[in-house]
C-alpha cells in the first residue's frame, strides 16, 4: 500500500487515419498527447474538455481497454501494459469504470441479478446464496429498494437513473480501489443528476481513504461540486492541471478560462450581459499542426504559439500549465 | 365474445400468411413423423406385403412398389427421417457456424480475415458435391450422411453470425464486461451470442429445408442408408421403373417432399419477416 495509487507518464495514443484500403497515411489523430499525473490514494480527480478532447480515450488506455502507443500507466506501482492478459483479469476488479451509455453498458438481455452476480461468479468463490445477499446489500447501498423488486427487472424496464445505478452498483460490487466515471450524469435530468452526484460523495466517504475517482466531464460545476483534482484537456494534450478550487476561481490557461467563462448562470439578467469570451471550433484533428494546438482560438496568440508547442511548466501555486504566457 | 374475436384477430394479423402457412405444413409433416409407428400398420422397409406394383387402395393407400412393399409406411418413415437429417445437420451447421463467425467478428483482425476466407473457400465448393464425396468415402449411413451434410452447411450461418456479432459488439456492455474482468469466452458466450444469435435463428429454419433437400438429392442419387427409408430412396426407386406407369410411385413421396421443403422455407421467410417489424408494416 503505498500513498501513489495512479502514475501515468507520457501517455499517448495515435489512431492512423486510413486514406484507402490499400495505403496507410502518415496522419495521425492524437486523441490523447503527452499525458502525464500523478494520482494519489483517495484522490477525487476531474477530467474536463471539450468533446473530443481525448478524455474517454484516456480512461480507456488507464484500464487498458485499448494499447497506447507509447508512454507508461502505473497502477500501485504495477505497469498495467506489461501484465499478461490473465494477471490483467485479476487486476481489473481494483480498477471499474461507469460508462457514459447508461442504457448500452447493460445487456438488454440480462436482469439486474444476473448483471450483478456475474461480477461475483468471476472474481469470487461464494455460493448462490451469498451471492443474492451481497446483491441485495448492493441494491440497498446504490438506493433501488425494495432490492426484491429491482432484481428481477430488465434494463429496458428501469429509468434513466435507476440504470444508472445499477451501473454503479456494478462498478462498486467488488470495491475497487479506483473507480473512473465517464460523463455519469450526461444523461441524466437535474434532479437526477443531484442524486447521483450525492451517491458518488456518498459511497466516496463510505469508504473514506480506499477510494478514488477519476470524474471526466464537461460539466464544469459537477467537477467544482465533487473533485480535488481537476486535468484540462484540449486536443489530446493537457493544458492546465492542478487544484480545483485555485483552477476554475482563477484559470490561468486561455482554454480553460473559455470553459469556465462558458458556464450558464442561472440568472437572466447576469447571462444577458455577460460575454462569452471565445467561440470558435477546434482545429481539425487531422491537420498536422505543430505549435500550439489552441492557437487559432487563443486571443493571446503571437507568432510564437504558432510555431513552438508550448511545455507544460509548473507555476508558483502548484499547478501545471501550458502556455506561453506563463514560460 | 367480440372482444375476443378482436384479439384473435390481431395475433392473426401479426402473423403473416407465409407464417402461418409455413407453422401448418411443417406442424402436420412433424406430427406425422414423430407418429410413424401409430399411423402406419406394416414394417417399413419390408417387401412383400402385398402384390407388387397395386395402385393406391384401402391396404396400401399409396400403392405398393416393386417388391410389394408399402409405399405409405415407407413414405411416412421417410419424413421421419428427413425430419432427422435435417434436424441434426442444421445443429452441427449451427453449431460450428456460430464458432466460426463470432470468434472472427469478435476478435478481428487476421483471425477474422483468416476465418472469413475460409468460409469463402467453403462457400464455393458446391455443398451437394462436397457431401457425395464425403459420404461415398466414410460410407452411406445414416450418421454419416447427416455429418456430411452438416460440416458442408455451415458457411452461411458464419457469415450471419459474424455480421450480427460485428454489430452488438459495439455495444458499450461487452467493454463492461471487459472492465470486469470476464475472460473472451465468458464474454462470447454470456454477453454477445445471446445478442448476436436471435437474428440468425429464421435462418436456421431455411438451413433446415435446404439440407433436406441435400439428403433427398443424395438418396435419389442412390447414396442412402439402406437400413433407413428415405424419400430419396423411393424417388430413388421410383425413378427405376418410371416407364411403367406407376405414378404413385413417385407421386406421392415427391408431393410430401416438395410440401416440406415449402413449409421450411415458408416458415424461415415468414419469421424473418415476423421478427422484422419494419419487414411487417410494410404488409399491411
Amino acid at each position: 500500500m503505498t500513498d501513489e495509487l495512479l502514475k501515468v507518464e507520457h501517455l499517448k495514443k495515435y489512431f492512423p487515419i486510413r486514406k484507402s484500403f490499400f495505403k496507410r497515411s502518415s496522419l495521425y489523430i492524437k486523441a490523447v498527447d503527452d499525458v502525464s499525473f500523478i494520482m494519489r490514494r483517495g484522490e477525487i480527480l476531474g477530467v474536463v474538455g471539450e468533446s473530443g478532447s481525448g478524455k474517454t480515450t484516456l480512461a480507456r488506455l488507464i484500464l487498458r481497454l485499448i494499447k497506447p502507443t507509447s508512454g507508461t500507466v502505473y497502477f500501485d506501482n504495477i505497469d498495467i501494459f506489461k501484465l499478461s492478459e490473465k494477471e490483467m483479469r485479476r487486476l481489473r476488479p481494483k480498477m471499474q469504470m461507469i460508462f457514459q451509455d447508461v442504457t448500452a453498458s447493460l445487456n438488454p438481455r440480462k436482469n439486474v441479478r444476473d448483471i450483478l452476480a456475474q461480477v461475483y461468479k468471476t472474481h469470487t468463490s461464494l455460493s448462490k446464496k451469498e451471492i443474492d445477499q451481497n446483491i441485495e446489500k448492493l441494491l440497498i447501498s446504490v438506493g433501488l429498494t425494495p432490492p426484491h423488486i429491482f432484481m428481477n427487472r430488465y434494463p429496458h424496464e428501469l429509468s434513466g437513473g435507476q440504470r444508472q445505478r445499477v451501473n454503479i452498483a456494478r462498478a462498486i460490487a467488488l470495491e475497487p480501489e479506483l473507480i473512473i466515471a465517464d460523463e455519469p450524469t450526461s444523461a441524466l435530468d437535474a434532479s437526477l443528476k443531484r442524486q447521483i452526484v450525492d451517491l458518488f460523495k456518498h459511497i466516496y466517504e463510505e469508504r473514506k481513504g480506499k477510494l478514488s475517482y477519476i470524474i471526466i466531464s464537461h460539466d464544469i460545476s459537477l467537477i467544482y461540486s465533487l473533485t480535488q483534482k481537476t486535468l484540462v484537456m484540449y486536443l489530446g494534450r493537457m493544458v492546465e492541471y492542478g487544484d480545483t478550487k485555485k483552477i476554475i476561481h482563477d484559470p490561468k490557461h486561455p482554454y480553460t478560462m473559455m470553459l469556465i467563462s462558458a458556464v450558464p448562470i442561472p440568472d437572466p439578467d447576469i447571462e444577458r450581459n455577460r460575454k462569452i469570451f471565445i467561440g470558435g471550433e477546434p482545429m481539425t484533428l487531422e491537420s498536422a499542426f505543430t505549435g500550439c494546438p489552441f492557437y487559432n482560438r487563443c486571443p493571446f496568440a503571437t507568432e510564437k504559439c504558432k510555431k513552438e508547442t508550448p511545455p507544460l511548466v509548473r507555476l508558483d501555486d502548484g499547478r501545471y500549465v501550458a502556455c506561453w504566457l506563463y514560460s | 365474445m367480440i372482444l375476443l374475436f378482436h384479439s384473435l384477430k390481431k395475433i392473426f394479423s401479426n402473423l403473416n400468411a407465409r407464417l402461418l402457412i409455413g407453422i401448418l405444413l411443417t406442424g402436420v409433416l412433424t406430427i406425422l413423423g414423430i407418429s410413424a409407428p401409430l399411423i402406419t400398420w406394416y414394417p417399413p422397409l419390408t417387401a412383400m406385403l402385398g402384390p407388387p406394383y397395386q395402385p393406391p387402395s384401402f391396404q396400401h393407400p399409396f400403392g405398393t412398389d416393386d417388391l410389394g412393399g408399402d409405399i405409405y409406411t415407407n413414405t411416412i418413415y421417410g419424413i421421419r427421417t428427413s425430419l432427422i437429417v435435417g434436424a441434426l445437420s442444421a445443429l452441427i451447421a449451427l453449431i460450428i457456424g456460430i464458432i466460426i463467425g463470432s470468434v472472427a467478428g469478435y476478435y478481428g483482425g487476421f483471425l477474422e480475415d483468416l476465418l472469413m476466407r475460409i468460409t469463402d473457400m467453403a462457400f464455393i465448393i458446391p455443398q451437394f458435391l462436397l457431401a457425395l464425396i464425403i459420404v461415398t468415402i466414410l460410407g452411406p449411413n445414416i450418421y454419416n450422411i447427416i455429418l456430411a451434410i452438416g460440416v458442408t452447411s455451415w458457411p452461411g450461418i458464419a457469415r450471419m453470425t459474424r455480421a450480427t456479432t460485428l454489430s452488438v459488439k459495439q455495444q458499450t456492455f461487452i467493454e463492461a464486461a471487459k472492465v470486469l474482468g470476464l475472460s473472451d469466452i465468458k464474454i462470447i458466450f454470456s454477453e454477445l451470442l445471446p445478442n448476436s444469435l436471435p437474428p440468425v435463428i429464421p435462418y436456421i429454419t431455411l438451413q433446415i429445408s435446404s439440407n433436406i433437400l441435400v439428403e433427398a438429392g443424395l438418396g435419389f442419387l442412390g447414396v442412402s442408408d439402406p437400413n433407413v427409408p428415405s424419400l430419396g430412396m423411393l424417388l430413388n426407386n421410383a425413378q427405376q421403373h418410371i416407364l411403367m406407369n406407376v405414378w404413385w410411385m413417385s407421386v406421392f413421396p415427391g408431393v410430401i417432399l416438395s410440401l416440406m421443403i415449402l413449409g421450411f422455407n415458408l416458415l424461415g421467410d415468414g419469421l424473418i419477416e415476423y421478427m422484422n417489424p419494419r419487414l411487417r408494416r410494410k404488409m399491411y
